[in-house]
C-alpha cells in the first residue's frame, strides 16, 4: 500500500529522447503486413513485401516515444 | 412488400451484437442492398452468360477485308473477322509479372490503399476465316477494364458481413461503384426517352430544318437487345409529305418514308393506303389528301419493287454503313434496314406495321385529334443505367478494334502487295501494330467521365457521366446511388420547363430531394421504394392470352372496322381491338398479372390510354424490358401487391390512404404515403409540418454534415475524410432509420435547444453554444487527409533516371553519433555553433529528427507543423561520384498550414517488380477540428447557422431543474421560415428523453383532430413538465426569473463541414500577378479578396473617396513611372546611358531629334542601341496604376496611341 | 380498278394511278394494266369546328378562358390600414429575395394604399 503513495515517476530513459529505438543495433524497422498482420523486418532499399503472404502494403507501427496531448 | 415494419426503438443490444458478431450468412439490412440494386444488376447483366456482351458481339457481326486491289475486277482473298466471346476476368495479379505470390486475387481494399484501379482483364476470342475456310480462333488480351465492386466480377460478391470485415471492408459494404486510381467513382443514372414508344413531338426547331418542314414530328428511341439505341424521327412537311430522319456516326440523314416502307416488305400503294387509313378515316379528306400526296410524290423515284428499293438504298448508303466490298447493293440495303430502321424489331413485317402506326400518329397530331406527348413527363422517360452504358462503350470499342485491324490490313496490302492471310507471322505483325488497349480507354472514361465515341451513343451529352462517390458522410454516399440526372445538355437550356416537378412523378421521383441552385429540378432522386428493372420479363404467353380475350391479331388480312385501338408490346404491334374491349383487356390483364395466373409477369407495365377528344393517342402499350421505373402499390380487388410504372400511373386511380378509397373508382391504394419520398427526405422529422423549401435544404445539408463516413476508416486512404467523434443517435427518428441501419453512421448530436432572445449574438442565423458543452466534446470532429509521397515511376528515354530511396543516406552514421550530438550542450554560442556543425556534417537538420524516424519515415502519433520534415529521402549515388561532400539528405515537408498529427503511414510496394525498393508511401494526417466560432451548424429543418459565441455556462439561462441549454437559437429564425417541424421535434425529443424512448417522426401521422402538440404534450405532462414545452427559466447573469416561459427541448443538431479554418483568407502584401501587378486571387496562393464594383459603390456612397483610392491604387498596383510632358506618352520614355560625369536620365524618344553635328557634351544623350539624340528632356515621374501602362501597351498593339496631359 | 375517294388504284398490282392524263385511259406503270377512268367525283371536306374561331361566339359560349391577370388571387387578412383605418386588407406574396429568405408580402387596401414587408 505504501509504495502506491510514491509520486509518479516518468518512464526511465525518457529524459533525453533516445533517437535510436528498438532498432538501434540492427538498423532495421519492423512493419506490420496489411493482410496477415505479421511483423516484417525491412531494411533500407529492400522491396516491400510481406514475408509470409507476399502482400505489398505494410503499415508502420506507432512510435515508442511519448507524445503529449492537450486535453482540449 | 414489407410485411414486417421496423419500429423506431433504439435496438441497442441488437446493434451491439451485430457489431461484435457480424452475421455470417447475409446482411442485416436488405433495404440498403435494394437501394444499390440498379447499379449492380445492370453491371451483372453485361457479363452474365447470354448477357449484353454476348448480344453485342452478335450484333457486331462479321467484318471482312480483301487482299486484292480490285483492279482486274477480283477482290482477292477474303479475311473475315468476328468476335466469338468477350471475357472480363476478376481482378488478379498477372501471371507473367509476378510469379511468386500465393494469393493472386486483388481486393478492393488493396486498390484503395495503393491508389490503383480495381480492374479485371478483358480478353476477346477472335474468329478468323480465310475465304470460306474453317474458323480459327485466337485469344487476344485487350488490357484491363475497371470492374464494379460487389458485382459478379468482384471478389466480394455475395460475401456475408463477417467475411467482408475479414477483407477489410465495411460490414455493410454496398458496392455499385468503381475504384479508379484509388478514388471511388460511379456512373450516374441518366434520364432518357422511353424506349420503343413513338412519341408525338411539337418542337419549333423542327421547322428550321428545311423549306417546308413543320414543327410536328414523331420520335421513337429504339433499343436493340444489347441496349444500344437508335432514334428515328418522322417529320411532317407542309405539303403532307413525311420524311424519316436518323443519325449515323454523328451525321443526320433524311429519307422519304415511303421508300422505307417499300424496302421493308414487298408492298404496293394500295396496301400502304389501307394500312394508313382505317374504314372511318376514308371520309376524312384531311388524311386522304395527305396520303395521296405522300404516295404520288414517291412516284418520282420510280422504284416499284422491294428489290429495286433495297438496291437504291444500298447504293446510297454503302460507304456510310462501312460494309464489306463484296456485299451486293441489295444486301447493303438489308443491312441498312437491320441496323437503322426500328432496330428493336427483327421481323420486317413488324417494322412495316410500326412504321404505318407512326405515320398515322403523326397525321393525328397534325390534325389535332391527338395532343403532343410531353418529353419532360416521367411517363415518357426511363433510366439509362450505368452498367448498360458501360456495356455499350465496351461494344463500341471492340467494334472499333475489329475495324482497326481491317484498316491495318488494308494499309499493309497497299504497301506490300504480297500479303498472305494464311501466314501466321504476318498476322501477328498486324496485331502488334493495332492499338489493343481498350482497358485504358475505359479507365479514361471512368476517371474523367468524358465519352469519346464515334457515334455518340445516341446521347445528347459527351461528358459528365461519372461522379466521385464522395464519402463525406453516409447520407451523401447513399444518395449518389439514388440520384438521376436529366442530362447536362438540359443544364444549358434557358427554358425552365425541364426543371418543373410534374404530378406524374408521384412515387417515382422524390418531390423534395433536389438541390437548389443550378442543378435544381435536373438532378432528382428516386423515391425510396422505386425500383428499376434490369431484366426482361417473360412475355411469351401474352399473345396467346390476348387472343383468348378477343384481340384481333395484326396478321389478319382485313381488320374489322371496330378494331381501332392498337395493342403494342415493347413497340411491336400485337393486336387490335375495339375501344370498349380495350378497357376490359387492360383490366383483365392487370387482374391476372397480380394474381399470378396465365404466366403474366408482375413487373409488366400495362399502359392503357383511353380514347379522348384531343388527348393522348389511345392504345394499350405494354412494356416488359429493362430500365423502367416501377414501384409497389396495393391492388384492391385482390389485396395483393402490384407493381406499376410511370406510363400507366396517370390513367389509374391510386388512393393515398385507405380512408380515401372511393369504392367503384379506386383500383389501388398506396402502402404508405411516405413511399413518395427518397431515403434522405424520409429522415427529416415531421417534414409535413415544414415549408417545403426548408425540407429541400435539409436534404442538401444532411449530405454535408460531419458524420461517420464508414467503419473501416483504418483501411481507407481518401484524400479528405470528415469524422464526428461524438455522434449520437437521434431521439426523434423514423422507422426507416432502423431499416437502413443508419445508426451505424451517426450524423449529429442531440442538443438541448432553447428558443430565446438572450445574448444578442445570435442575429441573422447565428447560434450560441454552451461553452461547457463544447468542452465536454459537443460537435468535436476530426479531418483525415492523405498524402502520397514518393516518385511515380516514369521511364524517361535518354535522360538520367533519378534513383531515389527513402531513408538517410548515412543511416548507420547517424545512429551511432546522434545520441552524443544531441547531448552536446548549448550554453555558449561556441557550443551552439559546434552543435550546428555536427548536425551539418551528418547532412541533417536537428529539427528533422523530431518528426522523422531513423528509417526516414514519419513517426506515427507525432505532431507536425507547417514546414516540418515528414519524410527523408536521398539519391542513390552512382559509382562514378565520390562521396567527398557532406551526405545529402533531402526532405518532404508538410505543406498544410494547420498542425496535424501523423495518423498512419503505409509503405506501398509495386506490383510485379520484385527488385524495386519502396517508391511510394502514403501518409494520413489527423487534424482535430473542435468547433470554433465561425463553424456552421444546422438542425434537421434547414435552420443553418454559424456558431457565434461559446457562452460560458455560468451566464446561460437555467431551468428550475438546473439545466442549461446547449444551444440557443434566435426566435426570429422561425416566423418567415415556417419550420414548425423543429418545434414539434423539440417537444418529441424532450418527451422521448424524459421517458427514455425513441419517438416516431414519420410525416403524415397527425392531423387536425389528432394533433402532434396534443400527443407529445401529454407525454410531457406525464413526465411532470409543461404541456406546451415551455419552462420557467432564470437568467444566468442577473439570477432573476425571466418574465416569460421559455420554449426548451431536445433537437438533433448536425455539424456541417464548412469550417472557418478552411475559409479564412488574410493578406497584407504578397504575391502579385505578372501581367497587371495586382494581387493574385486564391486562398491557397495567399491572394487578396476582390473589392468589386458593388463594393466600390458602397464606398462611394459613404463618401470615403480616399479609402477607395487606397484600396484600388495604393494597396494594389501603385507604380511611379516616367512620362513625357510634351507628347504625353508612357512608351516613348527611355533611360539614357550613363556617361562619366553625367547621371543616367530619362528622355523621351519621340521628342528627341537624332544628334547631328555639334558635340555639346551635356546635350547629347545615347540610347541603348547606340543612337545619339538631342532633346526630349521634358519628362517627369507620375504615379499611376500599373494596369494603365498595360492598357497603353495593348492599345498600342492595335495602333491606338494614348496621350496624357500632365499638369502642373 | 379500285377507287377510294379520288384515288384510283390498279386492280392487279395495287399501284396508285395518275389522276389526270387527259384521256380516258389510265395506264399502270408497273404492270401495264389499263384501267378506265371512273370520272370526276365530288369530295366534301369539312373543316374542324375549331379552325375558324369567332370572338363573339366565344364570349357567348359556356366555356370561357381567363388570362392570368384577370383572376383574383389576393387573399384577405385582418390588418388595419395605416392610412384610412379600414380593418381588412388584401395581400399577396412574391418570392423576390433569395430562396433562403422568406417571401415579400404586399398589402393593398381599398383606399389605394399599398405597403410591403420582408420576412
Amino acid at each position: 500500500m505504501s509504495d502506491q503513495r510514491e509520486s509518479y515517476q516518468p518512464p526511465a530513459g525518457g529524459a533525453g529522447r533516445s533517437y535510436a529505438g528498438a532498432s538501434a543495433a540492427s538498423g532495421t524497422m519492423h512493419y506490420l503486413c496489411a493482410e496477415c498482420g505479421v511483423k516484417v523486418a525491412i531494411n533500407k532499399g529492400e522491396p516491400i513485401r510481406c514475408k509470409e503472404c507476399g502482400h505489398r502494403i505494410l503499415y508502420k507501427q506507432r512510435t515508442k516515444r511519448m507524445v503529449q496531448f492537450e486535453a482540449r | 412488400m414489407a410485411t414486417k415494419k421496423s419500429s423506431v426503438a433504439f435496438n441497442t443490444l441488437e446493434r451491439e451484437n451485430l457489431f461484435r458478431n457480424p452475421p455470417k450468412d447475409k446482411s442485416a439490412y436488405p433495404a440498403l442492398l435494394a437501394a444499390v440494386q440498379p447499379h449492380i444488376d445492370s453491371f451483372n447483366a453485361i457479363t452474365v452468360d447470354g448477357g449484353l456482351l454476348d448480344l453485342a458481339r452478335e450484333d457486331i457481326g462479321i467484318k471482312s477485308v480483301f487482299d486484292g486491289t480490285n483492279e482486274k475486277g477480283s477482290l482477292g482473298n477474303k479475311l473475315s473477322l468476328r468476335v466469338d466471346k468477350i471475357y472480363i476476368g476478376k481482378p488478379r495479379l498477372s501471371d507473367h509479372r509476378d510469379k511468386t505470390s500465393l494469393r493472386r486475387e486483388i481486393f478492393p481494399s488493396e486498390c484503395r490503399e495503393r491508389h490503383i484501379t480495381y480492374r479485371g482483364k478483358l480478353t476477346v476470342k477472335l474468329g478468323l476465316r480465310i475465304n470460306d475456310g474453317p474458323w480459327i480462333s485466337q485469344d487476344r488480351e485487350l488490357g484491363s477494364i475497371p470492374v464494379m465492386v460487389r458485382s459478379n466480377r468482384c471478389h466480394l460478391e455475395n460475401l456475408a458481413p463477417y467475411d467482408l470485415v475479414e477483407h477489410k471492408e465495411e460490414s455493410e459494404e454496398l458496392g455499385g461503384y468503381f475504384i479508379v486510381n484509388g478514388i471511388e467513382k460511379l456512373i450516374r443514372l441518366l434520364i432518357v426517352a422511353r424506349r420503343n414508344h413513338p412519341m408525338a413531338i411539337v418542337r419549333p426547331s423542327f421547322a428550321g430544318r428545311g423549306k417546308s418542314y413543320t414543327q410536328y414530328g414523331v420520335q421513337i428511341r429504339c433499343v436493340r437487345p444489347d441496349q444500344t439505341s437508335q432514334t428515328n424521327v418522322l417529320h411532317y412537311l407542309n405539303d403532307g409529305n413525311v420524311t424519316f430522319r436518323f443519325s449515323w456516326r454523328k451525321n443526320e440523314y433524311l429519307i422519304p418514308v415511303v421508300m422505307i416502307l417499300k424496302a421493308l416488305i414487298e408492298t404496293n400503294d394500295r396496301e400502304i393506303f389501307d394500312g394508313l387509313l382505317a374504314a372511318k378515316d376514308r371520309e376524312n379528306t384531311f388524311l386522304t389528301d395527305r396520303v395521296e400526296l405522300l404516295l404520288r410524290t414517291y412516284k418520282g423515284y420510280q422504284l416499284y419493287t422491294k428489290k429495286e428499293t433495297l438496291q437504291h438504298l444500298g447504293e446510297k448508303f454503302r460507304i456510310v454503313m462501312g460494309v464489306a466490298s463484296d456485299m451486293s447493293d441489295v444486301d447493303v440495303g438489308k443491312e441498312f434496314l437491320r441496323k437503322i430502321v426500328l432496330v428493336h424489331l427483327q421481323d420486317p413485317r413488324d417494322k412495316f406495321r410500326m412504321m404505318l402506326f407512326m405515320i398515322r400518329k403523326l397525321y393525328a397530331l397534325v390534325e389535332g385529334s391527338c395532343t403532343q406527348d410531353n418529353p419532360d413527363a416521367v411517363q415518357h422517360q426511363e433510366v439509362l443505367l450505368g452498367g448498360f452504358l458501360y456495356g455499350m462503350i465496351i461494344k463500341e470499342r471492340v467494334e472499333e478494334y475489329l475495324e482497326s485491324i481491317v484498316k491495318e490490313v488494308r494499309r499493309e496490302v497497299r504497301r506490300t502487295t504480297a500479303f498472305d492471310f494464311s501466314n501466321k507471322e504476318q498476322r501477328t505483325r498486324i496485331f502488334a501494330k493495332v492499338n489493343e488497349n481498350i482497358g485504358s480507354a475505359l479507365e479514361y472514361f471512368m476517371s474523367t467521365g468524358n465519352l469519346s465515341s464515334p457515334s455518340g451513343l445516341d446521347l445528347q451529352q459527351v461528358s459528365g457521366f461519372t461522379v466521385v462517390a464522395e464519402k463525406i458522410n453516409f447520407y451523401r454516399f447513399i444518395s449518389h446511388f439514388r440520384m438521376v440526372h436529366r442530362g447536362s445538355f438540359f443544364a444549358q437550356l434557358k427554358t425552365t420547363t425541364v426543371r418543373k416537378l410534374l404530378p406524374e412523378s408521384w412515387g417515382f421521383l422524390c418531390p423534395v430531394h433536389t438541390p437548389d441552385g443550378s442543378p435544381c429540378g435536373l438532378l432528382n432522386h428516386l423515391a425510396h421504394k422505386c425500383r428499376i428493372t434490369t431484366t426482361i420479363s417473360d412475355t411469351s404467353s401474352i399473345r396467346k392470352t390476348l387472343a383468348s380475350l378477343g384481340v384481333v391479331s395484326p396478321a389478319t388480312a382485313s381488320l374489322p372496322s371496330s378494331a381501332t385501338m392498337c395493342i403494342q408490346l415493347d413497340g411491336c404491334i400485337i393486336g387490335w381491338c375495339s375501344p370498349k374491349l380495350a378497357r376490359v383487356v387492360a383490366d383483365t390483364l392487370r387482374y391476372w398479372k397480380v394474381e399470378g395466373s396465365h404466366d403474366i409477369p408482375l413487373d409488366l407495365e400495362i399502359g392503357y390510354i383511353p380514347e379522348s377528344r384531343g388527348g393522348q393517342y389511345p392504345g394499350i402499350y405494354i412494356f416488359s424490358q429493362q430500365a423502367r421505373m416501377i414501384r409497389p402499390v396495393k391492388y384492391l380487388p385482390l389485396d395483393k401487391e402490384d407493381q406499376i410504372g410511370p406510363f400507366e400511373q396517370p390513367y389509374m386511380s391510386v388512393a393515398v390512404t385507405p380512408p380515401e378509397v372511393v369504392p367503384g373508382e379506386s383500383t389501388h391504394v398506396e402502402f404508405d404515403p411516405t413511399n413518395i419520398l427518397s431515403i434522405i427526405a424520409n429522415m427529416t422529422p415531421f417534414s409535413d409540418f415544414n415549408q417545403s423549401p426548408r425540407n429541400m435544404y435539409q436534404c442538401q445539408m444532411g449530405k454535408q454534415a460531419m458524420g461517420t463516413p464508414g467503419t473501416a476508416l483504418r483501411h481507407r486512404s481518401d484524400n479528405k475524410m470528415y469524422r464526428l467523434q461524438t455522434g449520437q443517435t437521434p431521439v426523434v427518428r423514423s422507422p426507416l432509420y432502423n431499416e437502413y441501419g443508419l445508426d451505424n453512421f451517426p450524423n449529429g448530436m442531440n442538443a438541448i435547444v432553447a428558443v430565446i432572445s438572450y445574448t444578442g449574438y445570435d442575429m441573422d442565423d447565428a447560434m450560441i453554444m454552451n461553452k461547457s458543452a463544447h468542452e465536454r466534446g459537443f460537435g468535436h470532429g476530426t479531418i483525415y487527409k492523405t498524402e502520397k509521397l514518393g516518385w511515380a515511376e516514369e521511364k524517361r528515354r535518354g535522360g538520367p533516371s533519378s534513383n531515389n530511396l527513402f531513408g538517410f543516406i548515412n543511416q548507420e552514421e547517424i545512429e551511432e553519433q546522434i545520441d552524443s550530438i544531441h547531448e552536446m550542450g548549448e550554453s555558449t554560442d561556441e557550443e551552439k555553433l559546434l552543435k550546428k556543425k555536427a548536425y551539418q556534417s551528418l547532412g541533417i537538420k536537428q529539427e528533422w529528427l523530431e518528426t522523422v524516424d531513423l528509417d526516414g519515415l514519419p513517426k506515427i502519433g507525432q505532431l507536425v507543423k507547417a514546414g516540418d520534415a515528414v519524410a527523408v529521402y536521398h539519391e542513390v549515388p552512382k559509382e562514378s561520384e565520390s562521396r567527398s561532400r557532406f551526405p545529402q539528405n533531402k526532405v518532404f515537408t508538410y505543406k498544410g498550414s494547420e498542425d496535424a498529427y501523423i495518423e498512419e503511414v503505409r509503405l506501398l510496394g509495386v506490383e510485379g517488380n520484385d527488385n524495386k525498393p519502396m517508391q511510394q508511401i502514403s501518409v494520413k494526417y489527423r487534424i482535430p477540428r473542435s468547433p470554433n466560432i465561425g463553424d456552421k451548424f444546422s438542425s434537421r429543418h434547414g435552420q443553418k447557422g454559424v456558431l457565434s459565441q461559446k457562452w460560458p455556462t455560468v451566464d446561460m439561462p437555467f431551468t428550475e431543474s438546473g439545466m442549461q441549454p446547449d444551444i440557443i437559437i434566435n426566435p426570429h429564425a422561425f416566423p418567415s421560415r415556417m419550420t414548425i417541424g423543429m418545434f414539434v421535434e423539440s417537444l418529441a425529443g424532450k418527451a422521448g428523453a424524459l421517458h427514455g424512448m425513441a419517438q416516431d417522426s414519420t410525416p403524415f401521422r397527425f392531423d387536425e383532430h389528432h394533433t402532434a402538440a396534443d400527443y407529445f404534450g401529454h407525454q410531457l405532462k406525464m413526465a411532470g413538465y409543461n404541456y406546451h414545452g415551455n419552462e420557467p427559466m432564470y437568467s444566468g447573469i442577473t439570477g432573476e426569473e425571466l418574465h416569460a416561459d421559455i420554449y426548451i427541448g431536445l433537437v438533433y443538431y448536425q455539424r456541417l463541414r464548412h469550417m472557418v479554418n478552411d475559409k479564412y483568407q488574410v493578406r497584407t502584401t504578397g504575391k502579385i500577378s505578372d501581367l497587371t501587378h495586382q494581387p493574385i486571387k486564391g486562398r491557397k496562393k495567399g491572394g487578396g479578396i476582390r473589392v468589386g464594383e458593388m463594393e466600390r459603390d458602397s464606398l462611394l456612397a459613404h463618401g470615403t473617396a480616399f479609402l477607395l483610392q487606397d484600396r484600388l491604387l495604393n494597396c494594389s498596383d501603385y507604380t511611379q513611372t516616367w512620362v513625357c510632358r510634351e507628347c504625353g506618352s508612357f512608351l516613348s520614355t527611355t533611360p539614357s546611358i550613363k556617361k562619366i560625369g553625367f547621371e543616367s536620365q530619362v528622355r523621351c524618344r519621340r521628342c528627341a531629334k537624332p544628334a547631328a553635328g555639334f558635340k555639346a557634351e551635356g546635350m547629347v544623350w545615347e540610347d541603348g542601341n547606340g543612337g545619339q539624340f538631342v532633346g526630349g528632356s521634358n519628362t517627369t515621374v507620375i504615379a499611376v496604376p500599373y494596369v494603365l501602362k498595360y492598357l497603353d501597351v495593348e492599345l498600342a498593339a492595335m495602333g491606338i496611341a494614348m496621350k496624357f496631359n500632365i499638369a502642373p | 380498278m379500285s377507287t377510294v375517294g379520288t384515288l384510283v388504284f390498279c386492280s392487279d398490282c395495287g399501284n396508285l394511278l395518275d389522276s389526270v392524263t387527259g384521256t380516258d385511259r389510265l395506264e399502270c406503270e408497273m404492270c401495264g394494266t389499263v384501267t378506265k377512268d371512273p370520272g370526276n367525283k365530288t369530295v366534301t371536306t369539312q373543316s374542324a369546328p375549331s379552325a375558324f374561331p369567332s370572338a363573339l361566339r366565344l364570349k357567348k359560349s359556356a366555356v370561357q378562358s381567363l388570362a392570368t391577370e384577370d383572376i383574383q388571387t389576393e387573399a384577405e387578412i385582418k390588418q388595419t390600414c395605416p392610412e384610412c383605418g379600414r380593418e381588412k386588407m388584401w395581400f399577396y406574396t412574391l418570392q423576390l429575395r433569395s430562396a433562403d429568405e422568406g417571401a415579400t408580402v404586399f398589402y393593398r387596401c381599398e383606399c389605394g394604399y399599398r405597403f410591403n414587408t420582408n420576412n
